[in-house]
Formats: structure tokens, C-alpha cells, sequence
């Protein structure tokens, strides 16, 4: 049999237990308990097999080298007689008689007492290895239990903060983010597919209508035609946009300093072909050496659907603005248009996902390449969070200016023996529009 | 009948009256929520078809308002139009007092399909032929006969038609015809219902015979139930 056939032909289990002594035990041999009870045992054992045997020894050697009744003949000055020389000679050997019996039965209850010593230590042990794993056993319960139900269960080990309520409270932990982010993309899932219907039931509805219709002209023909191009372009951006938001999250947690100067000229550079096909110009007014840390393709996607929605609502002639620069330990960037603007008590509401404001609307014939994904701002607003700053709309006399804040990237390496200290003030302070 | 059709996609919405218009039905558009109940306050509807995600005003809450407060003798049907096809969205929506539920991306056929179902609910009848003396008339094959003999009915004499079958007997007002046959676009000051009822009498009437519409001077037209032959 060759290697990979002795792989693949070995018992299912552990596959590192697989292969070591440990796997030929029964399943209870195989378990920490059994384990760090015989450990705990054995070498309660061995320390009592030593204690004991070094008594032993002590007093056999004691016994054999000091005897009394040769101590009291030599002790006893002046001359002695043969018949005290008997006595103390018959005394001596009665006396090595009673040492010996008494070695003898220490001997015995030493063994004695080592077996019982032996069991009452795998007792204890298997009593005491219990007790510290049974939060382990708890903890894989409900582990499983998860894997077969639902992801709300929680472990909520109870008592000290010790190590095993240190490993339960960080998988709980870890639960918590699974069960976002799973609760999250089921949101999305059901969300996305809402949003995908409406385009399909224009589609279907228009192509129903006209299809049935023996006597439909070549102009609703052509409508019908120009209404399914027009929800089918919807629906391609939606698609293109939930895959922006999806690569965002799927992105590696590795941060790195990002220019947003460079971002920003480059993104201006690529928006420009499209703003002036729309008329509009952009004023760029942006200070050198903005640095943050994160991701530069994040970023990039965050602008460009600032720049993209700019461009989208303002009206033909206008011009957009983009600043940036750094204020307190903060970097901002605002981009303002002269569109229709957010109204106040909407402002919180464009970030949430398929939440589009005045569109669709007659008249607007700006508009009528199409309407949003609904997803853009969202995704901003995402990416703004991972990189722990913010985005919102702050108030502008005319159109909308939306400003985005993140903390400024300072190098370690070049300031090391300065303390690096976060901003404390939760809200940002107002960039210099 | 009338029908109100509310969607904020304006595409759909105009396709759904396009299609509603060549089944016969009088049909007026809205396409949010507070135009929609304006118009539901202004207009006896037969019908009104409501989407639920909407700007201004969603449709589960023009639905309460409009349940909430009747202003017509005859409330409207409603017919609620969705994305939304979870269980818990169709209850609440049939809570709020719709009659009736459509899954987008539906069919144009079920809409019909429903929207007949719903048009006929309170006529107590079943299936898609009306009887009235001996004129037949099919809502789903867009069909009449008389006496078994077919007659070629306008989409809007066949409106109607099916409009005075609805209530055989019943003297209605031309007032009445003009708000349930004919939508929002049609002049109230022509004599569009007259002429419209003159042909329609002039078809289904067999030669030799009374006619079956008869006028009521001063109050309107009335749809005999004569005993078939």
C-alpha cells in the first residue's frame, strides 16, 4: 500500500490524531479528561513513590547503623562482665529483630498506602479535570448546536473572567460579527431582489401589453423598445454597483497610507471627459499630502460615486467643486453641486441602501439617462466606516455638498517618539468650504 | 369602470394603462401616493391599482385613508401591486385593506384575470359570462352576443355594456356612465355618452324588436332584463 493509499483508506476523525498511539485507545482513553487525570496521578504517584522510599531508606539506614543496646554496652565504663556482655548481646540482636519487623510493616503500609494514593489521585484528578472542562464541553455544545440551527445562540459563559470565559467570550464575539455580517447580506439579498423586480416588471408589462395587442403601432413598438433598453440599463447598473459593494467587503483587512491628493487629481482626470459632455465643469481645490490609511481601491470607488452622483444631478452649465485639505487630525473632502439638493430631514435617509430622492420624476430631462442603483451612497457610506470616519450632507445655500472626514494617516517611522493620538471629539469638526 | 392605476414607475404604470384601456376599462394614472388619494377622493373608482413603494405617501398608507374615510357610496376595489413578496408583507397589505395582492413581475393576463375577478365580486355572479335577457357578454373573451348571434362591439361600447349589465334595471345617470365608463380625459360637456349609447343600442338591438336600453327622460338610461326567447 503506498502512502496516499494509507491516507486515503484511514479511519475518518482527527487526522492528526490519526496516525499516533493515541488512536488505537477507546474514545474515553482518547479524551484531555482521561488524559490529564492519568498525568495528574502518575506524577502525584511518582513524588509520593519518592517521599515514601526516602523515609524508607532514612530510617532502615538509621535503624541498622544506631543500635541502642551496642551504644549502652560501650557507654558503660569500667569493667564489664561476661554475663552484662551476654545481656547486651541478646539485647542487640532482640533489637535488630524489632527494627526489622518494624521496617517490615512500614514497608507494607507504604505500599499500601502508595495504591490507595494512586486511586484516590485519579479520583480526584477525574473529578477536578471535570469540573475545569466542563465550560469546554458547554462551549462545544453550542458550537455544534450553531453549526445545525441558527447563529443566535450564544455560549454566555457565566463566573470569573478567567482563561475558558476568556475563549467563550471571544467566540461569542466572533458570533456577534458573523451574525452581522450574515444578517447583513441576507438584507442585501432581499433588498437587491426587490430592487431587480421593478425593472422586470416594467420590462414584462410593457412587452405583455404590446405583444398582445393584434393592432399596436410601429410607435409603440418603438416605445415598448426604448422602455425595456431603458430598464435594462437600470438593472446592469444595479448589477455593476452591487458588485463595487460586494469586492468592498470582501476586501483584505490590510491597510496601507493612501495619498487622497492623488486619488482625488486622478479621479478628476477620468470624471472630466464626462462632466463636460454634460456641460458641466469641475473646480478643483485640493492641498498636496493628504494621507490616510486604508484601501486605495475603496477609496477610489467612494469619490468616484461622490463625482458620479455630482455629475448626475447637476444641472447643465453648472460647475461641481471638489476640496479637500486637513483640519485637526482630520482629512476632508467635500464635493458640492448645484443640483436640486437634500432636504433636511432626508439627509440621514440617502445613505441607506435603495433609497433614491427625486427621481423618476416628470420634467426632469436631465435625469432621463436613468435612474440610480439606489446603492452609491450606501456604498460610501460603508467604505467611509471601515476607514473610521464619516460622511454626510452639510447645509450649502445652494444644490448638495456632501463632505466626508477620516483621521490623518502619520507615519510611525518618521514620528515615533511622538505619542500618536486619535482625535477625541466624535464629530468632526466643519471642513473650510 | 373605472380604474385608478398608482405606480412611481412611470413606464409601468402607463403600460398597465394601456393594457386596462384595450380590456375596456376607463383608466386614470398617478404616480404617487398623494395624487393618488386626490383623485380617489375626487372619483368613485371601481378599481384602483396600488404599488406600495412609492415617494410622498406609501400605498399601504393610501389604502388605510382611503378605507378610513369613504367618501363614495361604493368603495373602490384594491388591488395591491408589489415587489414585496413576503407573507408578512401580503398580510399586512390585505390588513390595511386591499382585496387583492399582485407579485411584480406579474403576467398582464392575471392582472386582467384579477381585475375582473374583482369587478365582478359584488355581482354576485361567477365566472366571466354575464346574462342579461338575451344579450351574453364574456369579460375574459371580450365577447357579446345576442341571441347567440355575435355582435362587434368599440372597447368602449363594450365598457359600457358590461357597465349596465352590472346593474340590469337600475336607472343610470349620465353623470354616472361618464364617471365609471369614462376616464379623467373625457369632456364632461360633450355629448360623448349619448352617441356612445345610441350605437351601442343600435348593435345589440335585434330588427323588428324593442330595443333593450331603453332612455329615461330626465334621469338617464336603463338596461332591460327581458326574459330570453
Amino acid at each position: 500500500m503506498t502512502s496516499v493509499e494509507s491516507k486515503f483508506l484511514s479511519p475518518p476523525g482527527n487526522p492528526r490524531a490519526s496516525n499516533t498511539g493515541l488512536s488505537r485507545l477507546p474514545p474515553a482513553m482518547q479524551s484531555v479528561r482521561f488524559r490529564l487525570t492519568l498525568l495528574y496521578s502518575l506524577m502525584l504517584f511518582g513524588v509520593a513513590s519518592i517521599m515514601m522510599g526516602g523515609i524508607y531508606w532514612g530510617l532502615s539506614s538509621s535503624l541498622t547503623t544506631q543500635i541502642v543496646a551496642a551504644e549502652m554496652a560501650s557507654d558503660s565504663t569500667g569493667p564489664t562482665f561476661d554475663i552484662e556482655q551476654d545481656r547486651y548481646d541478646i539485647q542487640e540482636e532482640l533489637e535488630l529483630l524489632v527494627d526489622e519487623r518494624t521496617l517490615e510493616t512500614l514497608r507494607r503500609y507504604s505500599i499500601f498506602g502508595l495504591g490507595a494514593i494512586f486511586f484516590a489521585s485519579f479520583g480526584v484528578g477525574w473529578f477536578t479535570a471535570g469540573r475545569v472542562l466542563m465550560p469546554i464541553g458547554r462551549i462545544t455544545r453550542v458550537a455544534r448546536d450553531i453549526q445545525a440551527t441558527d447563529l443566535s445562540r450564544r455560549i454566555g459563559l457565566a463566573g470569573p473572567n478567567d482563561d475558558l470565559k476568556q475563549l467563550a467570550d471571544t467566540f461569542d464575539a466572533m458570533l456577534d460579527r458573523l451574525q452581522r455580517a450574515f444578517d447583513n447580506q441576507q438584507q442585501l439579498i432581499h433588498d437587491t431582489s426587490h430592487e431587480l423586480r421593478n425593472p422586470l416588471a416594467v420590462m414584462r408589462t410593457n412587452l405583455d401589453v404590446t405583444l398582445s395587442d393584434p393592432d399596436a403601432s410601429l410607435e409603440q413598438y418603438q416605445h415598448t423598445t426604448e422602455v425595456v433598453r431603458r430598464s435594462s440599463e437600470r438593472m446592469s447598473k444595479l448589477v455593476d454597483d452591487l458588485l463595487a459593494y460586494a469586492r468592498h467587503e470582501a476586501t483584505t483587512r490590510v491597510e496601507a497610507p493612501v495619498d487622497l491628493t492623488q486619488l482625488v487629481v486622478m479621479l478628476v482626470d477620468e470624471f472630466q471627459g464626462a462632466a463636460e459632455q454634460e456641460g458641466l465643469h469641475l473646480n478643483v481645490d485640493v492641498e498636496p499630502e493628504l494621507w490616510v490609511l486604508g484601501h486605495a481601491r475603496s477609496l477610489e470607488q467612494a469619490i468616484a460615486n461622490l463625482l458620479a452622483n455630482a455629475v448626475r444631478f447637476a444641472p447643465t452649465g453648472s460647475g461641481i467643486s471638489i476640496g479637500a485639505g486637513q483640519k485637526s487630525g482630520w482629512i476632508w473632502l467635500t464635493v458640492s453641486d448645484h443640483g436640486p439638493g437634500v432636504d433636511e430631514d432626508e439627509r440621514d435617509r440617502v445613505f441607506q441602501r435603495y433609497v433614491r430622492l427625486g427621481e423618476g420624476e416628470v420634467g426632469r430631462p436631465h435625469l432621463a439617462g436613468g435612474q440610480g442603483s439606489g446603492l452609491g451612497l450606501a456604498i460610501v457610506r460603508e467604505i467611509l466606516q471601515t476607514h473610521r470616519g464619516e460622511v454626510s450632507i452639510i447645509d450649502t445655500e445652494v444644490g448638495a455638498t456632501f463632505a466626508m472626514w477620516m483621521p490623518v494617516h502619520v507615519d510611525f517611522e518618521v514620528t515615533s517618539e511622538f505619542r500618536i493620538r486619535r482625535p477625541k471629539r466624535k464629530v468632526p469638526p466643519a471642513p473650510n468650504v | 369602470m373605472r380604474v385608478l392605476v398608482v405606480d412611481d414607475e412611470v413606464d409601468l404604470a402607463q403600460a398597465i394603462a394601456r393594457g386596462l384601456r384595450r380590456e375596456g376599462y376607463a383608466v386614470d394614472v398617478a404616480h404617487d401616493g398623494e395624487e393618488a388619494l386626490e383623485k380617489a377622493r375626487l372619483t368613485p373608482y371601481d378599481l384602483i391599482c396600488l404599488d406600495i413603494t412609492m415617494p410622498k405617501m406609501d400605498g399601504r398608507a393610501v389604502c388605510r385613508a382611503i378605507r378610513a374615510e369613504p367618501v363614495h357610496a361604493e368603495p373602490p376595489r384594491i388591488l395591491m401591486l408589489t415587489a414585496r413578496d413576503e407573507i408578512q408583507d401580503r398580510v399586512a397589505g390585505l390588513d390595511d385593506g386591499a382585496d387583492d395582492y399582485l407579485v411584480k413581475p406579474f403576467a398582464f393576463p392575471e392582472l386582467t384575470a384579477r381585475v375582473r375577478t374583482l369587478m365582478r365580486r359584488d355581482a354576485a355572479s361567477t365566472g366571466s359570462l354575464l346574462r342579461v335577457g338575451s344579450i351574453t357578454l364574456d369579460t375574459a373573451a371580450h365577447s357579446v352576443s345576442r341571441s347567440g348571434d355575435p355582435v362587434s362591439l368599440t372597447s368602449k361600447e363594450f365598457a359600457l355594456l358590461r357597465y349596465f349589465m352590472g346593474q340590469p334595471g337600475v336607472v343610470i345617470s349620465q353623470e354616472t356612465l361618464l364617471e365609471h365608463v369614462w376616464d379623467e380625459n373625457a369632456d364632461p360637456f360633450t355629448n360623448t355618452v349619448r352617441v356612445t349609447v345610441g350605437t351601442l343600442r343600435r348593435k345589440v338591438t335585434i330588427d323588428g324588436e324593442e330595443p333593450p336600453i331603453e332612455t329615461v327622460i330626465g334621469a338617464g338610461y336603463r338596461l332591460l332584463d327581458l326574459p330570453a326567447e
